[in-house]
């Protein structure tokens, strides 16, 4: 479980250009979670992100995972373990020989065996669908989606009990985008861990997670199921968020027949409901 | 001077070839592409498709390996016109980062014509019309990594239009930003077109871009499978669908509905026409 | 950190100094720097004092932030007036104690060479101080142009020199970056003996080398494509003029030289 208390964050504190990130943040996350993460620039997603596994320490509040407060702990890299977090354009960091080898960099950083380190780097390759084969290219000689894919198994090699993912899709094309998002979605079928999607789209949020929650100027501006925010379709684009297109013309829909329902985020579910609207006014004439 | 065309590409091929292996791959196969003056056409294709490759090619970064490109009615292959091709045919790329050159703005929008050798005052002048065409006039004096990514590709923008080309090339130049910033820069692309009448080719696999266009040319490995105005384009679902591209949500829905046996124009493009599609339907079932 | 460091920044404010043509500034640094050698007295050092703080009070730069600059090179000059200290022979001894021997005159010797590089860093830190990169750049370039005809690239010089510039904020931002995904990724930096800190640098490096050479990559075509051709027939959008206040400067720096050579007949001390 991964708990913020009362969570504060202000950057370069004390200097003339002190900027207040976050402010008063409370959000609990319990395992097993799909969880997306919405805001614009700056509204403070970024720093939250980075005070999950500790790479930022909260300048007030507390930050618990499985009930321990992270601030009291000597060294962080238990806690990185634990929360593996994928940063936006994660293909930077590659830099060993071998896509093995770096997918296998965490679990040696761990200190596990050989044999585990192996069963670990070839479940997390197959969980991003990279072949056996790609594991003795060199990362730089792969295309950009597959070293984005090379990137995430390095941090799922982690077996991370939570997994946090900055913007994975940003700059891919939209098959690229589908592959990345399908896999996570198998991945938290699979394997039951917590994920913690950040990203811009509302499109991708609305396919794959159970709960959104949205940061606007550094404060949690909404937490709730994927329904209950969608329905809030004019407060999300006074905080510069746009909502799906069929979010919209079912909003638009609904003054004309009340009985169109609230926070629609599919085509397939907007189909249904206006279809079923067509028929009735059909059966009514 | 001026044809019609300013960008003329006749039965073009390319390919690179590996110098280690010797073995070529075919990149772009037999494209044919006109582009009028005052146009904005969007080249749609998804991540390998080619559409970058097409994009060097209009400048001379890229010479084709058979067929020909003409700009401006001058030949890219003809080395000694590099300069005149470059001048007319600006590119701007997905990296705001990596084609700033210089640490303060104005000094960066004026690089291209320092490089041309305008005189000082003429520089002046045109510094400040680009940075005032995208809206970064105020930032003039400020710092490239001081700017948000929107702002810095807009200065990109106008280190180009300081040129005052006949032409802007874009090529995926929403691909590294936020929404925000991704709107700031069709805006300023839509705006360029319509207000200064600039020439417009955008290079992009975002569907929501190219529906701003005169004109959709769809690439899909290699080779151009439409060419037509956006509606006619994105009104082919299950064709984009099968090449990788997104269709717009509006536009999926009124498809959907017409298979649906409901009597929907499916060429709709955004919220709002879709919308009032609908309502005409209602209205007719009596709603 | 990194951002800590003053010399080499600049310090943006409306002056007389900052308005000094960037050329003057550089010629005028270089003489200073051969003057302050020159120096051989304490009156001398507090005529240097003087023109320092003037210079400063021109430039509306305030002499503390001048001072916190010299906080990185501090190690620097204590090691360097230790030497004078403890290795200079002659003179009468003053201390001595096992293999340490102090004379006056290796005191001496300390503290001008700890009053030369405080001077010296001073100097030098105003130019930058008080002259944006971009001028600095051009300045060297105008100034180095008549050596172009024995072979010295000035306009390239000059472009390396913007580019650097340009990419430094981008480079330290992208550092912190690959540390922290590395960090989140267990490395760790802080630990174990120094070979094992400087294997830990290489899954910093070679991202970060990748990534600079893409970036150079990247920038070329885009210059490229903005029709450069190095510096043959370029222009440029700030024309460079020797004004009134140039002269001035010179004659004000001559006064103070000449100041500085007669302490030297004057005064032995």
């Amino acid at each position: 479980m991964l708990k913020l208390e009362d969570v504060s964050y202000v950057y370069q504190k004390g200097s003339p250009f002190e900027k207040e990130a976050l402010k008063n943040v409370n959000i609990t996350v319990e395992d097993g979670e799909f969880v997306g993460l919405i805001g614009h620039t700056g509204s403070g997603k970024s720093t939250l992100i980075q005070l999950f596994n500790g790479l930022l320490k909260p300048s007030s509040g507390r930050v618990l995972i499985d009930g321990v407060d992270i601030g009291t702990l000597k060294s962080l890299r238990d806690v990185r373990f634990k929360v593996g977090l994928v940063m936006q354009y994660p293909e930077y960091q590659l830099f060993e020989e071998t896509v093995y080898k770096d997918i296998a960099f965490g679990p040696r950083n761990m200190g596990l065996s050989e044999e585990e380190t192996d069963r670990r780097v070839r479940f997390a390759a197959s969980m991003v669908g990279l072949s056996e084969a790609a594991l003795d290219k060199s990362p730089f000689e792969m295309s950009g989606g597959q070293k984005r894919r090379a990137a995430i198994a390095g941090i799922l090699a982690m077996e991370p009990k939570i997994l946090v993912l900055d913007e994975p899709t940003a700059g891919l094309d939209p098959s690229g985008r589908d592959e990345i998002l399908f896999k996570i979605k198998d991945m938290h079928a699979r394997t039951g861990a917590t994920v913690i999607l950040v990203t811009h789209s509302m499109e991708d949020v609305a396919r794959l997670a159970e709960r959104i929650i949205v940061m606007n100027k550094g404060a949690l501006a909404m937490d709730g199921s994927v329904r209950e925010v969608f329905s809030r379709g004019a407060e999300l684009e006074k905080m510069g968020l746009a909502v799906p297109q069929v979010t919209k013309i079912t909003d638009n829909l609904r003054e004309r027949v009340p009985s169109v329902k609230r926070g629609i985020f599919t085509v397939r579910e907007a189909e249904r409901e206006i279809a079923a609207a067509l028929r009735e006014g059909e059966v009514n004439r | 001077m001026g044809t019609d065309d300013i960008i003329k590409i006749e039965n073009l091929n390319f390919s690179y070839s590996n110098s280690e292996t010797g073995e070529s791959t075919e990149v772009l196969k037999n494209i044919n592409l006109n582009v009028r003056r005052g146009e904005f056409v969007a080249v749609l294709g998804h991540n390998g498709s080619g559409k970058s490759t097409l994009a060097k090619l209009m400048n001379a970064i890229l010479t084709p390996t058979s067929g020909r490109v003409l700009a401006d009615g001058i030949d890219t292959s003809d080395e000694s016109r590099l300069f005149d091709i470059r001048s007319r045919v600006g590119m701007v790329f997905q990296n705001p980062d990596n084609q700033l050159v210089t640490t303060i703005v104005e000094e960066d929008v004026a690089f291209a014509p320092e490089n041309m050798g305008v005189p000082p005052a003429e520089i002046r002048k045109r510094v400040d019309y680009a940075l005032k065409t995208v809206g970064m006039y105020e930032f003039r004096r400020s710092a490239p990594h001081h700017l948000s990514g929107g702002q810095k590709q807009r200065v990109a923008i106008a280190g180009v239009l300081a040129m005052m080309p006949d032409v802007i090339v874009l090529d995926e130049p929403t691909a590294m930003l936020d929404p925000s910033g991704r709107r700031e820069i069709m805006d300023t692309v839509s705006r360029l077109n319509r207000d200064e009448g600039m020439t417009v080719i955008l290079i992009t696999h975002y569907m929501d871009e190219a529906v701003r266009a005169d004109r959709v040319v769809v690439i899909s490995d290699g080779e151009i499978v439409r060419d037509a105005p956006p509606r006619e384009v994105f009104s082919r679902v299950d064709e984009l669908k099968k090449i990788g591209l997104d269709v717009p949500q509006s536009t999926e829905l009124a498809y959907l509905l017409s298979k649906d046996g409901f009597d929907i124009k499916t060429d709709v493009l955004n919220a709002d026409e879709c919308t009032s599609e609908i309502e005409r339907l209602l209205m007719q079932t009596g709603k | 950190m990194i951002t800590d460091i003053t010399i080499g920044q600049f310090f943006p404010a409306e002056s007389i100094i900052h308005r000094l043509d960037p050329r003057t500034k550089i010629l005028l640094v270089l003489a200073y720097v051969v003057v302050v050698f020159f120096v051989k007295s304490f009156v001398g050092y507090i005529i240097l004092a003087l023109f320092v703080i003037g210079c400063c009070a021109m430039a509306r730069v305030p002499v503390k932030f001048i001072l916190k600059g010299l906080k990185p090179v501090m190690f620097f000059i204590v090691i360097t007036a230790l030497f004078n200290l403890f290795l200079t022979s002659g003179g009468v001894i003053l201390f001595h104690w096992w293999i340490f021997t102090i004379t006056d005159e290796g005191l001496r010797f300390a503290v001008f060479m700890v009053l030369r590089l405080l001077f010296l860093i001073m100097g030098t830190s105003l130019l930058t101080l008080t002259t944006s990169p971009i001028l600095l750049t051009d300045g060297m370039e105008r100034l180095l142009r008549p050596l172009g005809r024995i072979g010295v690239p000035a306009h390239e010089i000059s472009m390396m020199m913007t580019i650097a510039l340009r990419f430094i904020p981008t480079l330290l931002e992208e550092t912190d970056k690959i540390i922290k995904a590395q960090s989140a990724r267990g490395a760790d930096f802080d630990s174990g003996n120094l070979i094992r800190r400087a294997k830990a640098m290489v899954p910093i490096l070679i991202p970060l080398f990748i990534s600079s050479f893409r970036r150079a990559d990247e920038l070329a075509t885009a210059m490229e494509c903005r029709c450069y051709r190095g510096g043959e027939n370029r222009t440029s959008l700030n024309k460079l003029e020797y004004g009134r206040r140039d002269a001035y400067a010179w004659l004000i720096f001559a006064v103070f030289t000449a100041a500085v050579f007669t302490t030297n007949f004057l005064f032995a001390f």
